[in-house]
This record gives structure tokens, C-alpha cells and sequence, in this order.
């Protein structure tokens, strides 16, 4: 990598930090402001899309990732906040930002519509602040110069991703496609920070400019395989691939605009990303080929079969761009050149057509009110422009020749034909096929086939403009299937270090004619859909053996979910007691793995201290035979008080004042909110009747008022014993400046641990808010 | 949530000179504690378990009522935005995130570290009033 030295483009900077702030902005703004919301978010989105595109302009990007930000971080570990610019993120760049100010354009008129047809009340800038925060997240991922910062943003789009798809709330299909959506891309995202992991472990290096220059000296080590495993896995979890493609479906419950977007053309394309980034590190495994080779071969067929028999529109667009994204994954697979080049291009051509073909899913909702196959019908009959953008889209998607999907289509024959691979190439034929037969359906249920509208209204500007763009751009594509040759092959190059070039065109051959046979055999399958009743049954359309792996999956998550749910009982008890098994469980095989001896204690334990342990010990054992929750919640008061005891006897007594503070504090938190609990019956929190008389209560508080005074009398009076380490409290004014050397701790010696510490106190207080968010708007 | 059958003038008025005791404590707490063995946490639970024994004693509501929830609100806020300040300023002047800072005022040096207490004891405070405030009967 070489430093961008002063010759920083702003430009670059600009494209990054632009849509944080439109989210900042979006977030402060009041609610009664909420319509000037829309005019926000669109102007931050064009703003960051005219900044990447002059920074092309002026700067053409460079195949190699040139570095415009480096900030130290954590230098000693070789941890750094980079910022990096190379043919490969602009590419993806440009395609997101560009996508983002079409599907806000769309937004202007589509959401107070859908908002108000789905029954949900809610603010616009509760749609736009999170589509700018997720712009700025996913460029942030692409421009990411270091593997550990990658993760942050990649898991940063995944959970606003999560925000986006649960807009509607109310849903609970919007709620359900929130969280599985969330919960299987985390789950491969921890997965893929393992492998992080294990490349920083092994090479020490986390940035991607110390990988390159490390990887002559790591290939062929085991562990590669391993590392490559479990980035693919990341992979494929994002891109909704099997075993994983579950979430993409399902998020379909989200505002048209999100589909068109993260759904299509971005934050699935985050899996296509990484494997372009790391593959010259990871592609020369076996475990990168066969992984890819198995679940790309099945995601490409079996998400053909499953999007041609869906009933909702939507989700037959979901499940092509599961098989869409197989293709991409299956180039990757091939380990070559050509491989790399065909799955970039299909990449971009296809993240055009698809966020079309979104948006024209959205209008026929918006016209008819509708999002079901069988309830809308005959829109060419009302809106022919529409069906003619649809039909652009819509055919390049099936691969007719000459238009643009026939020529990424193209480009991963050759490549498979290239290394022979006759499998591969079959595969893609058949997925060909289906997305011919799921094209045609799309096309001629919602455009031709009955029943008629009910009305024909037309359709907003706002929302046309961004279909007709899109279909320009394919068009284009069709007409110059090469126009974007000088950014893919940047970006080809970034990836493969290999320089190449670019060109395709239509060339009568072998791939031409199987490509032109696999249109014609798509069309019969479409008609065999279409006009046969048995044909639809699923027994008949879905292949048993393609649909093995997939229900085999199915019934791993079955019985994972069952097992997790009979976890949540609901019973403390039955959480302390498994708890407290497992942490037995686990100190017993580190013991057994790595036996230790425990060292001499610092301060000499007497007899009293020794007591005052075991009877703490014995009292949290009693938590899990404990019923009353009142009761529970003494017993762990006194667990507490004990233990501060203890410090107090050991000469700590600053930490003894501070663990009876606290745990005064648990205590009377917990109480009130037993107190405001629905599930717990208010008598029985009530440890004295009604009819009892005040001299217990006044008994219990003066007796335990009596106790805190001793102890925070007999704190006082103590005397700490010697000083346990004497660097900390002489290095710490010497090197800081700060008298008190616990302050100096906390912020110059573990500045990092108190970093993560404020970052998991956030956490909670992000908890916190959203209770009482909760709590303010069921109020009214 | 009913009233406490502890309400009573005496208690009342036993909560108040408590409360405000508590306020001088926390405070002094959180001003020293970057100079002398002070905590700002402590400080915090120091102001803090007065509140919440209003709170049992005189009700969720009407101890809600008697709480200023937008000062607390806020100083949650500005405690999150002092720490964030606190993480990225010593960044952009090229010292390790969190690192002291110390800046001269009206010929007095100020640490960063005592705005890292300040910023402990609001959010802390903030924080649990505001879960207090939040605490209702969910069906």
C-alpha cells in the first residue's frame, strides 16, 4: 500500500462521512419536522453519491489499495483506523451510493402510501435516518483497510439493517424478519471474526496491506483452510446463501425500498465483497473451493425452484436473488481470473436489474394495494410505461440474449467453461432456466394475466423516475454490455492482482446456443407451471433429492429452537442451577487441561475471614432453592454484605464502602421493580400482612440502618493494609499528571479495557432508553 | 403503584434533608475524584439510593412527579457525549484514545480525568432514573 500523502481526496472523505451526518441530522430532528425528513435524507444520499463520483472523475481509483485515512489506534497490537481506496471498493461504492439516491427518490411517495396501508404510525425519519446510517456503515465496510474495523461495519449494516426491516413495527412478519434476520447474519459474522482472528493470530497483521505482503510466506499452512472455512461462512450468511438463506425471504416483510437497496444490490453484496478482498489470500484453498462449490450449487437451483412456486411477489424476487447470487459465488469457486471478472460483473449488472425489479414490485403494490400474484393483474393494460421498464428489467433478468443478464450469464459459462468444469457449467444452465420460468411468471401474472385492476391510476413521478433510470442503465447495459470496462477492471484487478481487460459482446458459440437452449427450455417450464395443476405440486416441482439438504437444515434449526426453548423456563432457579453447573463444568476442564496451583495469598487469612467465606458461599447456594422473590432478593443482599465484609477484614476498606453502596442500590432497584412487575402477584411481594403492625418494619430497617452504620463506621475506622503494588501509584502522577492513580488507570494505563467497558455500559443504557421509549409511547 | 404505607410527614421530610445531604456528598465525590481517592461511582450511588428510597417510600408516580426526568435525561446525554468527546479528542490531538488531557484555566490545571468522573456520575445518575421512569406494569 503507499500513503495518498497530501494529496488527500477530500472527496473520498466526503463520500464516507456524509451519510453519518444526514443520520445524526435525522435522529435530532423533532418530530414536528418530520416532513422536511424526506428532503434531508435524499439530499444527504446525493450529496455522498455527486462526492464518489467526482472523486472517480478526478481521481481514477487506483488497483491498489491506496491508503487516504490512517489513524493510530491500538499501534501496539497493529490496529488502526484505515480508510482505503482501490478499484474494488469504488466499484461497490458507486453501486450502493447511486442505488441509495434512486431508492430514497422512490421513498418520496411510496412510504406515506405504504405507511398508511400497512396501519403503521410512523415518523419518516425513522425510515430515512437508519437508510442513511446503513450508507454510511456499508461504505465504511468497503473502504474498511483493516479486518477488525470490517467486522464493526459489517456487523454495523447488519443491525441497522435489523432497525430497517422492522420499520412496520406492527407486523409481526416485520418484527419475525427482523430477527432472523439479524440472528443468522450475526451468527455467521461471529463465525467470520473467528477467522479474523485466526489470520491476525497467525500473521500479526490485521491490516489488509501487511496481508498482502505476508501471503507468500502463510500459503499452504493448515490453518489457511480453516481461516477460509469460516470467512465463507460470513459470506454466505450475508448474501443469503445456503444454509443460510432463510433471512432473505422473510425481510421482505420490509418497505419496498429496503429490498431495493440492502436486499438486492448492498448488504448482501457485502458476501461478494469479501470474497473478492480476501481471495488473494483465501482463494487458493481447497475448503474456499469446495464450500463454494457445494452451497452455491445448491443455492442456485433450489432458490430457482422455490422462487418460481411463491405467491408473493416480493419473495419470488428474494429467492432470485439467492439463485442470482449463486452465480457470483460459483465464479468465485472457479479460482481463476475469468471467475473473478464474471462474478464482479454479474455483481454489477445484477444489483441494477434486481433494485428495478424491486421497485417495480413496490409500484404494483402501490397501484393496486396488493403484493400477492393472484390478486394483481393486467397492469400493461394501465400502465404500459411501467410494463416496459418491468419488461427491460425483467428480461434481462431471464437472460434473453443480448439483453444485459444474458452477458453476466455469459461471462460465468465461459469462465466455468474455461477450467472445464462441466458441472458448474451445468448448474448455471439449470439456474438459467428457472430464472427464466420465475421471470415469465413475474412478468405475465402482474402484467398480463387477469384479474383486472380495480382502478388505474398512475403512477408518481417520484417513484417512476428512479424504475426508469434503472432500466436505462440496463439498457445501456444490453446495447454496450462493456461501458463500465475501466471500473471492473480496476476493481478485477484490486482483487485478483492480476491486470486484464474487459470485452464481451455477442459471439455465436457453444455458450451462445446453450444459453439461447436454456431461455427456450425456461419458457417450457414456465408454460409446464403455468397450464399443469400436478406440476405446481410441490412434491412434483421440487426434486426430493435437491430438497434433502434444505429440510435436513430445516430440521437442525427445529430442533436447536426446541432445545433453547425448553431452556426458557422461566424459573431463576432452573437459570442459577445451570449456571452454576456449567461454570463447575468449565473450571473443571481448564483445571484438568491446564492444571494450576493456587499462589500464596497476599494478606495472611485468618480464621475470620475463612468463616465469613463459607457462610457467603452457603448463602448464594440458597438462591437456588429460594421461592419468594422478595426473599431471593435479600439473600442476595446479604451475599453482597458479606462479601463486603470480608473486603473489610482483608484491609480494603474503600472497596468494602463501595460494595455496600452498590449493593444497597441492587437492592432497592430490584424491589421497585418487583413492585411495577404484572407477573408478580403484589401480595406476594409483601413480606408482612397488612394487619401486622408497624414494629416488625421498624425493627427490620433500624436493624439493618444499625448494621450499614457499623460497617461504614468500622471502614472508616480501619487501617488498609500495606500497599499491595507500588507502580501504579508512583507511575501514575509521573507519566500522567493525574494525582489520583485509579483515574490515571482507567484512562491512560487501560484505556482500552475502559473503552470496551463504556462500549458495553452504552449498551446498556441503549436498553435503558429504549424501556422508557417503550414506556412513553404505550402512554400516548 | 399504591402509596407506601411508610408516606408519612416525617418520612417526607426525612427524604428531603437526606436528598439534598446527599447532592453536597455526591458532588464533592465527583470534583475530588480525579485529585483524591474520590469516586465518582460512589458519588453517583451515594445520590442515587436517597432517590430510590423515595421511590419506595412515596410511590413510583408521585416520586416520578417530584423528579426533574428532563435534567436527568439530559446529564445522561451529555455524560454519553463526554465520553465520546473524551475517546476521540485525545485521538485527534495524536495521543492514545481516553489519554489525559490537561488544560490551563484561569491558572487552575484541569484534568480531563475529572470530566471522565463528571461524565460517570451523569451518566450513571441519568441512566437509572431514567430506567426508574421506565418501569411499568407490562402486560
Amino acid at each position: 500500500m503507499s500513503s495518498a500523502g497530501a494529496d488527500v481526496p477530500l472527496l473520498w472523505i466526503l463520500t464516507l462521512t456524509i451519510p453519518w451526518l444526514s443520520a445524526v441530522v435525522l435522529i435530532l430532528l423533532p418530530s414536528s419536522m418530520d416532513r422536511y425528513a424526506k428532503a434531508l435524507g435524499l439530499t444527504g444520499s446525493l450529496l455522498g453519491a455527486v462526492a464518489v463520483s467526482l472523486s472517480v472523475l478526478m481521481h481514477p481509483p487506483p488497483t491498489y489499495p491506496q491508503i487516504i485515512v490512517d489513524f493510530p489506534w491500538v499501534s501496539d497490537l497493529g490496529l488502526d483506523f484505515v480508510v482505503i481506496r482501490d478499484g474494488l471498493s469504488t466499484m461497490f461504492v458507486l453501486v450502493a451510493a447511486w442505488i441509495s439516491v434512486l431508492v430514497t427518490t422512490f421513498a418520496w411517495t411510496y412510504l406515506p402510501t405504504a405507511n398508511h396501508h400497512e396501519g403503521a404510525e410512523r415518523l419518516e425519519k425513522d425510515f430515512y435516518a437508519p437508510m442513511s446510517a446503513f450508507t454510511g456503515a456499508m461504505i465504511c465496510a468497503l473502504t474498511s483497510g483493516n479486518l477488525l474495523q470490517l467486522y464493526l461495519f459489517w456487523e454495523l449494516t447488519g443491525i441497522v439493517s435489523y432497525l430497517l426491516i422492522g420499520y412496520w413495527e406492527n407486523l409481526p412478519e416485520a418484527r419475525k424478519g427482523a430477527f432472523l434476520a439479524l440472528g443468522l447474519t450475526v451468527a455467521g459474522g461471529v463465525l467470520m471474526l473467528a477467522g479474523f482472528f485466526l489470520i491476525g493470530i497467525k500473521t500479526g497483521e490485521w491490516s489488509l496491506g501487511g496481508l498482502s505482503q505476508a501471503k507468500s510466506s502463510i500459503m499452504g499452512s493448515a490453518w489457511l483452510e480453516w481461516a477460509a472455512l469460516l470467512v465463507i461462512v460470513g459470506a454466505l450468511a450475508k448474501s443469503a446463501q445456503f444454509p443460510f438463506m432463510a433471512w432473505l425471504p422473510a425481510a421482505m416483510a420490509a418497505p419496498t425500498p429496503v429490498s431495493a437497496f440492502l436486499h438486492s444490490s448492498s448488504l448482501v453484496a457485502l458476501g461478494v465483497y469479501l470474497l473478492a478482498r480476501l481471495y488473494p489470500l483465501l482463494g487458493a484453498s481447497l475448503l474456499w473451493k469446495w464450500s463454494l462449490f457445494g452451497t452455491a450449487t445448491i443455492s442456485a437451483v433450489y432458490a430457482g425452484f422455490l422462487a418460481v412456486r411463491q405467491d408473493r411477489i416480493k419473495a419470488l424476487l428474494a429467492y432470485s436473488t439467492v439463485s442470482q447470487y449463486s452465480f457470483m459465488f460459483i465464479g468465485f469457486s472457479l479460482r481463476t481470473w475469468f471467475g473473478v471478472r464474471a462474478a464482479l460483473y454479474a455483481y454489477f449488472v445484477h444489483a441494477f436489474i434486481k433494485a428495478g425489479l424491486f421497485l417495480v414490485a413496490g409500484s404494483v403494490t402501490h397501484l393496486t394495494g396488493h403484493k400477492e400474484f393472484d390478486k394483481v393483474g393486467r397492469i400493461a393494460t394501465s400502465n404500459s410505461v411501467l410494463t416496459l421498464y418491468a419488461a427491460i428489467l425483467g428480461l434481462s433478468l431471464a437472460g434473453v440474449p443480448v439483453l444485459a443478464g444474458f452477458f453476466y450469464k455469459e461471462e460465468i459459462l465461459k469462465a466455468a467453461l474455461y477450467i472445464e468444469s462441466w458441472f458448474l457449467y451445468g448448474v448455471v444452465l439449470i439456474a438459467s432456466v428457472l430464472s427464466f420460468a420465475y421471470t415469465a411468471r413475474f412478468m405475465w401474472d402482474i402484467f398480463l394475466a387477469p384479474p383486472e385492476p380495480d382502478h388505474s391510476d398512475r403512477l408518481p413521478l417520484p417513484m417512476a423516475i428512479p424504475i426508469a433510470i434503472l432500466a436505462l442503465v440496463v439498457l445501456l447495459t444490453s446495447f454496450v454490455p462493456d461501458w463500465m470496462a475501466p471500473i471492473l477492471n480496476s476493481a478485477v484487478v484490486s482483487s485478483t492482482g492480476m491486470i486484464g481487460s474487459f470485452e464481451t459482446k455477442v459471439e455465436i458459440s457453444p455458450v451462445f446456443w446453450s444459453s439461447l437452449a436454456a431461455a427456450g427450455a425456461g419458457f417450457l417450464v414456465w408454460l409446464l407451471w403455468h397450464f399443469s395443476e400436478r406440476a405446481r405440486a410441490s412434491s412434483f416441482w421440487i426434486p426430493y433429492v435437491l430438497s434433502l439438504p434444505a429440510s435436513a437444515a430445516g430440521r437442525l434449526y427445529s430442533w436447536l429452537s426446541e432445545c433453547f426453548l425448553r431452556l426458557h423456563t422461566g424459573d431463576l432457579r432452573f437459570y442459577l442451577r445451570w449456571m452454576l453447573a456449567l461454570f463447575l463444568v468449565l473450571t473443571a476442564l481448564v483445571w484438568s487441561a491446564r492444571p494450576f496451583s493456587f499462589p500464596q495469598p497476599a494478606t495472611p487469612i485468618d480464621y475470620r475471614i475463612a468463616v465469613l467465606l463459607l457462610a457467603v458461599v452457603l448463602t448464594a447456594g440458597t438462591t437456588i432453592l429460594v421461592v419468594h422473590h422478595i426473599t431471593f432478593t435479600l439473600v442476595l443482599t446479604l451475599v453482597g454484605y458479606g462479601l463486603s465484609a470480608t473486603f473489610l477484614l482483608m484491609g480494603a476498606p474503600n472497596v468494602a464502602l463501595a460494595q455496600v453502596l452498590v449493593e444497597t442500590l441492587i437492592t432497592l432497584s430490584i424491589i421497585l421493580a418487583l413492585r411495577e412487575s404484572f407477573r408478580i402477584d403484589p401480595d406476594s411481594t409483601k413480606m408482612l400482612g397488612e394487619k401486622s403492625t408497624d414494629l416488625p418494619r421498624w425493627f427490620i430497617s433500624c436493624g439493618m440502618g444499625t448494621v450499614m452504620g457499623i460497617m461504614t463506621y468500622l471502614a472508616v475506622q480501619s487501617s488498609p493494609r500495606d500497599v499491595v503494588g507500588q507502580w501504579y501509584p508512583v507511575e501514575g502522577f509521573t507519566k500522567t499528571g493525574v494525582k489520583d492513580f485509579v483515574s490515571a488507570i482507567l484512562t491512560d494505563f487501560r484505556g482500552l479495557d475502559t473503552m470496551v467497558e463504556i462500549s458495553v455500559f452504552a449498551t446498556s443504557i441503549l436498553a435503558i432508553i429504549g424501556l422508557y421509549w417503550h414506556e412513553r409511547i404505550s402512554d400516548g | 403503584m399504591k402509596g407506601s404505607p411508610m408516606d408519612s410527614v416525617f418520612v417526607r421530610i426525612s427524604a428531603v434533608m437526606i436528598f439534598g445531604i446527599s447532592w453536597v456528598v455526591a458532588w464533592e465525590e465527583v470534583l475530588l475524584a480525579s485529585t483524591w481517592p474520590g469516586d465518582s461511582v460512589t458519588g453517583a450511588i451515594v445520590l442515587l439510593i436517597p432517590l430510590m428510597l423515595q421511590f419506595v417510600v412515596l410511590g413510583r408516580k408521585r416520586g416520578l412527579v417530584q423528579l426533574p426526568l428532563r435534567v436527568f435525561h439530559a446529564s445522561l446525554l451529555i455524560g454519553m457525549a463526554l465520553f465520546v468527546m473524551l475517546l476521540i479528542l485525545p485521538l485527534l490531538m495524536g495521543k492514545p484514545m481516553l489519554a489525559n488531557l490537561h488544560v490551563g484555566i484561569a491558572g487552575r490545571a484541569i484534568t480531563s480525568s475529572t470530566l471522565f468522573e463528571i461524565a460517570i456520575f451523569l451518566t450513571m445518575t441519568g441512566s437509572v432514573v431514567t430506567a426508574l421512569a421506565g418501569y411499568r406494569k407490562f402486560d
